[in-house]
């Protein structure tokens, strides 16, 4: 159950000439639920992108191992089909492509083959209706035209669908009411399991009363300055980040002066 | 020369035609020859498309084959209703056809008022309503008919009376048997009387080696409303003029037109939106995704004289370039006299956008898989516009199998 799913080793990945990520560690073990957590800018999608093969993000040194293989050679069609899943901080509208089509293609691809009418409709049916979402949802265009909290239920809709062995949700919390946020969290939590493993980034405590986590990251410059149990999270939520940077940030501020 | 005013007098004794129409056949040559050919130096209408490679003393009429069409439709249609041959409707109802014989204007349309023969021909009576789609495939001539290779005529003419109401489809095909370059002049015209509707499209899958001419025009009367669509995915060169002219008041035209292209494709569209009444209301959208080294041009001329007061008329044009090669080109022309009236258009030349792509991506789709999504979301505004159903679902039919060729090679 400890062996790593996803590790990352001294990882180092810039933007446009600019160097986000300064040596980054972190570790998943099969199944585990991690929050990563950090001040705005740090590089938190940073990661998330990276890891999912977004050709903006250079990776300049370091690896990442996911199930034992190298995942940094992958294309990012080729991730999905090995298991790894992002849900979008910002999902990204495709007008044209309905939902229900583009679900199909993407569910025969990553499953590498056809999926029958029936299932397909059936599963489709069963992920609306845990998420609580209507059915006109899938015939409208992808994300065009979605609130800020649709967008996020249909993020979970494509996780619920593709059944990934990790997800990694950047700030899928961000933009959900109270009730969607508890909808969404109870959707995620009955797709983990001893086999799905999570990393959610998030700026708050309350999604994290949902979805537990083992373990809490804290990034900071493009780097982990603190890993720790879920009382981290307790202590970010009343102190804020100041303290924590104080006590494990970097003595020599060498850091570039993130965007504020 | 491989025609001649003998080829012309030729056509029309084997076909013993009244003479009304060789009479006008003989004018339309002398036109032919009046008028020189197009030249991108000196033709403001051919800036962007250069024809001198093509020689048309290479070119010979063939016999008939491709100029006749397959006539395709519902085996019974109403009561009243003509659904045939151009040369045959000479025979059977020639004052109709006589009526809407329209004096050639250009060089090609000029060839084509010369030298066609086969043809089609519909009209539908007053309040007839044909509810299912009639069509009209003009094939390539397989084997050239001498040395000379194969020059193709098609011509269709439309007439649908007060009150009636109409699908059509020309279909310019390709012969994948074709052996050498063809040339293509094609003439459609469109009379959609008042109070009528007509759905009507035009499908060019012409080959890749094939010089491809056409003039779509239509005159529309009062309350009545016509819907074009104009898909060209094929072609080697092809220059298509497409006009509508909104000829009574309440008159409402929609357009819209698909390009899909690669290779050395060089397609050109020349729009006209012509309001000659008030309360006419005119709405064009062309969007074209080019690959290769192809290259879509867009000229739309919209025309409101002082008699078309109280109308809109509306003119968008969108290109995708899928390669760094491929270019578009939209050049919006306004001719506005009358003061009150609303005329706007807008258009945008883009790519891929990779933050769409990257998402697909990550979703398990591959690259090229997800360009296609792209690209046939690009063109869905388009295909919604499309009013009748079957026409909406055989043309995003036709744009799928154009882009599964597309991305092949
Ligand atoms: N595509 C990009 N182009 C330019 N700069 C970028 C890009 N992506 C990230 N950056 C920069 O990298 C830094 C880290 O951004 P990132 O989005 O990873 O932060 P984050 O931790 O996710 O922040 P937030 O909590 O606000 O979501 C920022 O300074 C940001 O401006
Ligand atoms: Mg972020």
């Amino acid at each position: 159950m400890s062996e790593p799913s996803l590790l990352i080793d001294n990882l180092h990945v810039t933007v446009e000439g600019r160097e986000i990520l300064r040596g980054v560690n972190l570790t998943v073990p099969r199944g585990e639920t991690h929050a990563l957590m950090g001040p705005n800018g740090s590089g938190k999608s940073t990661l998330a992108y990276t890891l999912m093969g977004h050709p903006k993000y250079k990776v300049t040194a370091g690896k990442v191992l996911w199930k034992g293989q190298s995942l940094l050679d992958l294309t990012p069609d080729q991730r999905a089909k090995s298991g790894l899943f992002l849900a979008f901080q910002y999902p990204v509208t495709v007008p044209g492509v309905s939902m229900v089509n583009f679900l199909r293609q993407s569910l025969r691809a990553v499953r590498g083959k056809e999926v029958a009418v029936r299932d397909f409709r059936k599963d489709l049916k069963s992920a609306m209706d845990v998420l609580k979402m209507d059915n006109q949802f899938v015939t409208r265009y992808l994300n065009d035209g979605f609130s800020g909290g649709e967008k996020k239920r249909a993020e979970m809709l494509q996780m619920a669908m593709l059944k990934p062995e990790m997800a990694i949700l950047d700030e899928t919390d961000s933009g959900l009411d109270i009730d969607a946020l508890r909808i969404v969290s109870e959707g995620v939590n009955s797709l983990a399991g001893p086999e799905l493993g999570v990393l959610i980034i998030t700026h708050y405590q309350r999604i994290l009363n949902y979805i537990k986590p083992q373990h809490v990251h804290v990034l900071y410059r493009g780097r982990v300055i603190v890993s720790g149990g879920p009382e981290l999270v307790g202590r970010l939520e009343n102190e804020g980040y100041d303290n924590i940077i104080k006590e494990f940030g970097p003595a020599d501020d060498d850091a570039p002066q993130a965007a504020a | 020369m491989a025609f001649t005013r003998e080829t012309v007098e030729q056509v029309s004794a084997q076909r013993s035609e009244p003479s009304w129409l060789r009479e006008a056949r003989l004018q339309a040559w002398e036109a032919f020859e009046r008028i020189p050919m197009p030249d991108s130096q000196r033709d403001e209408d051919w800036r962007r498309t250069d024809i001198s490679q093509l020689d048309l003393a290479a070119f010979a009429r063939t016999r008939n084959g491709a100029n006749a069409p397959e006539l395709s439709g519902p085996e019974t249609l109403p009561k009243g209703v003509v659904f045939n041959s151009l040369e045959r409707a000479v025979r059977d109802c020639p004052d109709l056809v006589r009526e809407h014989l329209e004096p050639a204007a250009g060089k090609f349309m000029a060839l084509n008022a010369a030298l066609w023969s086969g043809g089609a021909f519909v009209y539908v009576p007053p309040d007839v309503t044909v509810e299912l789609p009639l069509q009209a495939t003009y094939g390539a001539e397989s084997a050239a008919t001498s040395s000379a290779a194969p020059a193709l005529f098609p011509r269709t003419l439309i007439v649908v009376d007060r009150g009636g109401s109409l699908t059509f489809v020309d279909h310019f095909g390709a012969d994948s048997a074709a052996v050498a370059s063809t040339l293509s002049s094609a003439h459609t015209h469109i009379v959609v009387r008042d109070g009528a509707r007509l759905q009507y499209v035009s499908l060019q899958e012409r080959d890749e080696r094939t010089w491809h001419f056409s003039t779509e025009r239509a005159v529309i009367g009062r309350d009545a409303r016509v819907d074009v669509v104009i898909a060209a995915l094929g072609g080697g060169l092809s220059k298509s003029y497409v006009e509508t002219v909104l000829a009574g008041p309440g008159t409402e035209a929609n357009i819209v037109g698909l390009v899909l292209t690669d290779g050395r494709q060089h397609v050109d569209h020349q729009t006209l939106q012509e309001h000659r009444a008030p309360h006419t209301t005119s709405n064009l959208l062309l969007k074209s995704a080019v690959k290769g080294h192809s290259q879509s041009i867009f000229a739309g001329l919209v025309r409101m004289p002082k008699e078309a007061q109280q109308s809109d008329a509306f003119q968008e044009a969108r290109a995708l370039l899928l390669s760094e090669h491929a270019k578009a080109d939209a050049i919006p022309k306004l001719e506005i006299i009358a003061n009150d009236v609303r005329c706007t258009h807008a258009g945008a030349i883009g790519q891929v956008d990779e933050e769409q792509k990257f998402y697909l991506m990550s979703r398990g789709i591959p690259e090229r898989e997800a360009e296609r999504l792209i690209v046939t979301g690009f063109f869905e505004p388009a295909l919604e516009r499309i009013p009748v159903e079957a026409i909406r679902e055989s043309t995003r039919r036709a744009l799928a199998a154009r882009l599964g060729t597309i991305h092949h090679g």
